[in-house]
């Protein structure tokens, strides 16, 4: 039901409310997170950003599901791709040595294929996530929200029972 | 920045902060416990760990690490335990500790929960370690020491059974000999049969020769026949004669080779007596064979014990090995790829553990306290550039002294363990020796001192110890039940110290093992002496009805060859008399003749002669 909540806050912020830039900053660094298999030094500096900023706390959580289903599937690429840059770049070894040898970075996993792989694939497609998703809510909001309102499909799970249930439930908590 | 940045980040911080505060002691306990766990392989236990961030230091009550052998014991506990963590390394994700003082170190303590874990499935497939070797190989010598029971021996030796033909090579060996002389024999006679019909030839030759008659022969035509007949006679005789010599040889030769192999009997009867004897079970009376009976089971089973924590040791302590190149890992997992560092650490280093044994009021005269150091504990001695080494003194009720020198090599491509270790004044409580079948009785008190050391290059060892015995005192289960028995126990009782020594090595892939004491000698004279005799007549009793047995068949055989023999060579004797008359015959002959001719020659000159003096008066006479 959490999940369910999350996906059901982000609707909402999707018709109205959060700017279209908190909406795609929170989910361009729950991709970030999403990404990254291990709750290393980094992915915590990342969440704390998060908190910090005032993004969407919703589109970061549903990023950061959805990014980590993409990263399962994608995994052996996060590793060659890691593999890649640790050991086949030579220009960028020293670097990696020193930051080998520097206290605090070999807490980050960075020598790790997978966590460098994946780390820096969600650094390079966050810009792409975030202006992405900025112009993804301002199209729902101009045109798209009505008609997905208007599907079939949205009615039938919006007016279902189960949703209803669970709507007055959380309104009971409240 | 999020306006209600306090609330949404700081506060939770906060709180994660404090949680971090106050659980982070039992976090970091429950780490440790998991970690010497997975190295031990047994239950790992602290108490009341605290954790000093400022500067950074690890303090606990008491450690308990359970024995994987022994899951009600302790390996040993600890008291106060404190160590101060290279907080700048912790950083590089390295665990460098200076200095452990570890305090009240016991071993051996009793435990009151279970102290073992669920099998690891790696364990189910590990190679058999040098305990269990040790064990098997025990178990096979034990089983291979006779007893020494001479009456129930004699009881239950039943020499009919044992002398069952197929039992007995010789018999077969027997029956083999008179086939073989009995398919000469034939041969021999196809081949006398052949002398028959030069008989024949022999005799006309003989006749022949007979109607010679040297002094009627006149004319020189009759006296050259005679001659030529002779002569022929002759050849003819020395030519049979040849053939007699080469067939005569050639059964000679099959009597010689018989015979041989019927003084080979006597070789085929000893194998036969000492089969016998094996498979009467006959004890040899061999030098440690009733220590053996006495001492080694304990001891091979106080051996055991100590040798399953060589082998803990030398499987908790591994070598470091760096990752291969690529790897396929697991989702999730990755690789990782190690970098050159300029002062390379390992993962763990503890540079020294001192080790105190606490103070005299503290010691429970029951468990062994320890004291000393163990130096350089690392999981990478490659880069360490040192072996763990330990010297570690113990006490135990201010009797009993321990010394334990140890050194565990990761450095070299074959990992090397070497341990020595001095007891001495160990109280022995009790000790059962003997066996329930050969003089059950326990040593009631006594002190023992042992000297060992053990080496373990890779996959093989080589552990020698010597166990000293001092002031025994001996109780006997029982009275003895045969003339072994009474015979140790004679010389038990006067006993009052004794050495063992005990070494088992495995340098070729198989355990071999070798117990003796300083009373071999003196049990062995004793057993020797007394039972040699007893010995020697079951033996020499197996060897008469073993030559009983055979001795109707080897009779047989003997008659049957003798027989054929004297036939053979009674008809050969015939023949090279037969051979021999007529060819005197020959000779005779041929000497009659020559002195014919002679004779006959001398005639011819003397009437030459005369016609010639008579010729010469005639013309004398005419003149």
């Amino acid at each position: 039901m959490f999940w369910l909540n999350i996906v059901s806050n982000f609707l909402k912020i999707l018709r109205a409310g959060q700017t279209p830039v908190q909406i795609a900053g929170g989910f361009a660094l729950g991709s970030i997170a999403g990404f990254s298999p291990h709750l290393s030094l980094q992915i915590i500096a990342v969440w704390i950003v998060i908190l910090i900023l005032n993004v969407n706390l919703s589109a970061a959580f549903l990023s950061f599901t959805l990014f980590g289903i993409v990263a399962f599937l994608v995994d052996p690429l996060f590793h060659l791709f890691g593999y890649y840059l640790l050991v086949d770049v030579p220009g960028i070894q020293s670097f990696w040595t020193s930051l080998y040898n520097a206290p605090l970075a070999p807490m980050t996993r960075f020598y790790n294929t997978v966590v460098l792989g994946s780390f820096v694939c969600a650094f390079l497609f966050s810009p792409i996530v975030y202006f992405g998703m900025k112009r993804f809510v301002v199209v729902y909001r101009a045109t798209l929200g009505a008609r997905v309102e208007q599907l079939r499909v949205y009615q039938i799970v919006s007016k279902s029972k189960i949703i209803r249930m669970y709507q007055r439930m959380r309104d009971l908590g409240e | 920045m999020r306006k209600k940045f306090i609330f949404i980040v700081l506060v939770p911080l906060v709180v994660l902060g404090a949680v971090t505060y106050f659980y982070l002691d039992s976090w970091v306990e429950s780490g440790l416990e998991t970690a010497g766990e997975s190295l031990v392989g047994a239950k790992v236990e602290i108490d009341d760990l605290r954790l000093g961030l400022f500067p950074l230091r690890v303090q606990f009550e008491r450690l308990q690490v359970a024995n994987p052998n022994d899951r009600w014991k302790n390996l040993f506990e600890t008291g106060r335990v404190t160590f101060a963590v290279d907080a700048n390394q912790l950083l590089r994700n390295k665990i460098i500790i200076d200095t452990v003082e570890v305090r009240n170190v016991i071993l051996g303590t009793k435990r009151t929960t279970d102290g073992s874990l669920p099998q690891r499935p790696d364990q189910k497939d590990a190679p058999p370690s040098f305990a269990m070797q040790l064990a098997k190989q025990v178990e096979s010598e034990v089983r291979s020491v006779p007893i020494f029971d001479l009456e129930k021996l004699r009881k239950d030796l039943n020499l009919d059974s044992l002398l069952r033909i197929q039992n007995l090579l010789t018999i077969q060996h027997l029956d083999s000999m008179k086939h073989q002389a009995l398919a000469l024999s034939g041969q021999w006679k196809s081949t006398l049969a052949d002398y028959e019909s030069t008989r024949q030839r022999v005799m006309n030759i003989e006749s022949n020769l007979r109607t010679i008659h040297v002094n009627e022969l006149k004319t020189l035509d009759a006296i050259t026949a005679a001659v030529n007949n002779v002569n022929t006679s002759y050849n003819t005789l020395r030519e049979i004669n040849e053939t007699l010599t080469t067939r005569k040889n050639a059964i000679t030769n099959d009597i010689t080779r018989l015979t041989g192999s019927i003084g080979h009997i006597d070789d085929v009867v000893r194998a036969d007596i000492e089969r016998v004897k094996s498979l009467a079970r006959l004890p040899e009376l061999r030098l440690g064979g009733v220590t053996d009976l006495l001492f080694a089971q304990q001891l091979y089973a106080e051996a055991q014990t100590y040798l399953g924590y060589v082998d803990l040791v030398k499987r908790t302590v591994r070598k470091y090995t760096p990752k291969p190149d690529f790897e396929r890992p697991k989702r999730f997992e990755g690789q990782d790829i190690h970098f050159p560092v300029d002062r390379a650490y390992p993962r763990l280093w503890i540079k020294t553990a001192h080790l105190s044994g606490g103070t005299d009021a503290a010691r429970d005269p029951n468990y062994i306290s320890v004291s000393g150091d163990i130096s350089d504990i690392t999981n990478n001695q490659s880069l360490t550039g040192k072996p763990i080494s330990a010297l570690i003194r113990g006490t135990k009720g201010n009797r009993m002294r321990l010394e334990i020198g140890a050194s565990l090599d990761r450095r070299g491509n074959h990992p090397l363990d070497q341990y020595r270790a001095t007891i001495s004044g160990i109280p022995m409580g009790e000790m059962k020796i003997g066996r329930a079948s050969f003089l059950p009785s326990r040593i009631t008190q006594s002190d023992l001192a042992i000297n060992a050391a053990v080496t373990v290059p890779g996959r093989t060892f080589d552990a020698q110890t010597t166990v000293s015995f001092r002031e025994v005192r001996l109780v006997f289960e029982q009275s003895p039940r045969n003339t072994v028995e009474r015979l140790a126990r004679d010389v038990l009782d006067r006993v009052r110290n004794f050495d063992t020594h005990l070494r088992a090595w495995n340098t070729e892939g198989r355990m071999k093992i070798h117990f003796s004491t300083d009373l071999d000698n003196e049990l062995y004279e004793q057993t020797k002496r007394v039972l040699g005799e007893e010995l020697n007549r079951i033996q020499n009793e197996i060897r008469s009805k073993v030559n009983q047995k055979i001795a109707e068949k080897r009779q047989e055989v003997e008659r049957v060859f003798e027989e054929k023999k004297q036939e053979a060579l009674a008809r050969i004797r015939e023949y090279e008399n037969l051979l021999g008359e007529r060819l005197a015959l020959v000779e005779t002959k041929k000497r009659e003749l020559e002195k014919h001719i002679e004779e006959e020659k001398a005639k011819g000159i003397d009437a030459a002669k005369k016609k010639l003096e008579d010729a010469m008066k005639g013309l004398i006479r005419k003149q």
